[in-house]
């Protein structure tokens, strides 16, 4: 297996996940993790330090993210139906259920603002605090700062309904 | 992860997108074309050398200036073309590690440089435009001959300025919304 196939296997699915926290359309999120893999490879080579490679890469893919949300044409915008499941074929009750669960956790992430998105979407990824702080140029306090205001906007969206 | 509300909500994120091959696909699709691009400029640079060095020692022992031009301009301008764009393309991923916040600042930077360039370029599109006025009125008071050549040049200009016009107001407000998204990302930063 070569280098980056194996850093893909390892850190795709993160990409894919924290492409949905900053681009709505499936198509768009889809290109966007694209996109950030290749930033990634290409920054790979100015990785000084390999014990620092997890928040080096997210901080990579965070920044393209960053990119594309300042060069897209079409804003957020919230309590719409999700296009992933509008176009969604009919399937067992259940899994419809989660999809939709998933979409609308999505869709309240990305109406989170940045300061509070890049660090919740970090620890959702499983990132310490100390990588986190690493990855966004933070200090950890203020990591965990962001991270509380964070929940509380996400819990009261939630409750408002956007997630369920 | 000791809170549940999060306990929860990593477990709904983590279920989702897990498909890493259309990314795969795309990484080695990058791999090649990088390595495809360089290859190109490289062979385009020293083809245009080595045809400037050709040309160069024909000019000289032919005693033929235009020769010797073409070989200046082969040998001086490609190659340090294409280690211009090289470089560029490095310049351009030095950006990709600095702080969310400093992205935002170079994209504030950068969006204000093209909107400097953009009303640059229009005021060339006008001063082209006051040149066709200026050709027309010549031609309507007598001063200089209707030619093929100032037809055809006429008609050049109409369709630099006719197509540049609109393309740089689009590229204006493509430019003036991006700046906007940066400002507001700016503020949402600054909030914090």
């Amino acid at each position: 297996m070569s280098e980056h196939d194996r850093i893909i296997g390892e850190y795709g699915p993160a990409l894919s996940r924290l492409a949905r926290a900053y681009e709505r359309d499936p198509g768009l999120a889809a290109e966007l993790a694209q996109e950030m893999a290749v930033a990634v490879w290409r920054a790979l080579p100015r990785l000084q330090d390999p014990d620092r490679r997890r928040a080096f890469i997210f901080r990579i893919a965070h920044n393209r993210a960053v990119s594309h949300v300042i060069s897209r044409v079409r804003e957020p915008r919230v309590g719409e139906v999700p296009d992933s499941l509008a176009c969604e074929q009919p399937g067992p009750e259940r899994t419809l259920l989660e999809k939709e669960r998933q979409a609308r956790l999505a869709e309240a992430i990305r109406a989170l603002p940045l300061p509070h998105r890049q660090p919740l979407v970090l620890l959702l990824e499983g990132l310490s605090y100390a990588e986190i702080a690493e990855a966004l140029g933070l200090s950890e306090t203020n990591v965990g700062v962001r991270i509380n205001r964070a929940k509380q906007k996400l819990k009261a969206m939630l409750e408002d309904g956007i997630g369920r | 992860m000791s809170d549940d509300f999060l306990t929860r909500i990593q477990s709904e994120w983590r279920e989702g997108a897990n498909d890493v091959e259309p990314v795969r696909r795309r990484v080695r699709l990058d791999l090649w074309t990088a390595r495809a691009v360089l290859a190109a400029e490289m062979a385009a640079a020293m083809g245009a050398f080595g045809a400037g060095v050709w040309m160069a020692r024909y000019g000289l022992g032919h005693r033929d200036l235009l020769m010797l031009m073409g070989a200046a301009v082969l040998i001086f301008s490609l190659p340090p073309l294409a280690a211009l764009s090289f470089l560029a393309r490095r310049e351009s991923l030095r950006w990709e590690d600095v702080t969310p916040e400093g992205l935002i600042d170079y994209a504030l930077l950068r969006t204000r440089r093209a909107a400097r360039i953009n009303v640059l370029t229009r005021w060339h599109l006008y001063v082209l435009a006051g040149f066709l006025a200026a050709i027309l009125l010549a031609l309507a008071a007598g001063l200089v001959r209707p030619s093929l050549f100032l037809a055809l040049y006429a008609a050049l200009l109409v369709a630099i300025v006719g197509a540049g016009l609109p393309l740089l107001s689009r590229r204006a407000r493509r430019i003036a919304a991006e700046e906007a998204r940066c400002l507001s990302l700016k503020q949402q930063f600054e909030q914090e």
